[in-house]
């Protein structure tokens, strides 16, 4: 009788351990996703700032506006502004040349830099839709791009 | 009398035994269940490509202005063409750039397929990366609607 009350207590046991082993799981992959949805979401958030978002034409709430942006990526007090070690803009589709955007070379670069403070945090990122006047077809122009933060918040 | 206790016990430890396996298939169950209504969630990544995409100023130009990647969906779906091209070509192709400039594609680890239904579900644009998709398990997916008059076009993609 008491080999079988062991024998109980280990199968319980047993079970405890693997149930518990699947919830811990599962809420760590929940915990990471939710982490993940959050980045994102800070990152669209900050596309929707004023100092992003493009107010010129039509009604896209998911559009940063790219000739705006250009002129304040030079300022460094936005840095402190936002609060985030790391925020690159890049575009995706079209693509030019990966190189860095300054006044001179905007419109025919890729990657606006707003902060780039020296960090090992995980970048997150989330698509946008860039816009900016192009003078060839006389209208806007709305590409595919990435924004890219990171930060101690997140 | 001691090999009558002995099959008792032996009773007994089958009884714990079935117990703990119909124990262990309601807890599988619940948590295949709980998995699979998961994946049914669009996924914000995907969700966020297909909204940005759609806003995408593309190369078809009609009347003057060039059309956004939505509107060049619509008129893929009323069959029209833009210039000498077809529209849906346009589309088909524009898409396949946006998505592969997105995500890096390789046979046998990741893989896509793209696909604009029209309001009564059928394929009107379909996109895949390779013939057969990958095996991971792991499969992320959203979708958007376009109005198309009182219908509405659903543009889909999932990744594996």
């Amino acid at each position: 009788m008491a080999f079988l009350l062991v024998g109980i207590t280990i199968f319980f046991a047993l079970v405890g351990v693997i149930y518990f082993s699947i919830t811990i799981s599962h809420a760590r992959t929940s915990a990471q996703s939710a982490q993940n949805e959050e980045a994102i979401l800070l990152a669209r958030k900050l596309a929707g700032s004023p100092e992003f978002a493009f107010t010129s034409s039509s009604d896209c709430a998911t559009c940063i506006d790219m000739d705006k942006i250009i002129q304040i990526s030079d300022l460094s007090g936005y840095e402190e502004l936002w609060n985030m070690d790391h925020v690159f803009v890049t575009r995706i589709s079209p693509q030019y040349s990966n190189e860095k955007c300054t006044r001179a070379n905007y419109p025919n670069c890729d990657k606006i830099i707003l902060a780039n403070r020296s960090t090992n945090l995980a970048t997150k990122t989330a698509f946008v839709t860039l816009a900016g006047w192009d003078g060839i077809i006389n209208s806007y122009r709305y590409e595919l791009g990435r924004i890219e933060v990171s930060s101690k918040q997140i | 009398m001691k090999g009558k206790k002995a099959q008792e016990e032996m009773v007994g430890f089958v009884i714990i035994m079935v117990v703990v396996l119909v124990i262990l298939v309601i807890i599988l169950g619940l948590y295949i269940r709980q998995s699979s209504s998961a994946q049914k969630i669009d996924n914000t990544e995907i969700s966020q490509f297909l909204s940005s995409a759609l806003e995408y100023t593309t190369n078809c130009e009609v009347a003057g202005s060039f059309l956004q990647l939505n509107e060049l969906t619509q008129r893929c779906y009323e069959g029209k063409s833009c210039g000498s091209e077809s529209a849906c070509d346009i589309t088909r192709e524009t898409f396949q750039s946006l998505i592969e400039s997105s995500w890096k594609f390789s046979l046998g680890t990741r893989s896509y397929k793209f696909t604009i239904l029209n309001p009564s579900g059928d394929e009107i644009v379909i996109l895949r990366s390779y013939q057969t998709e990958t095996s991971s398990s792991q499969s992320i997916e959203a979708s958007k609607l376009i109005p198309a008059g009182s219908e509405d076009i659903l543009v889909s993609l999932r990744i594996s």
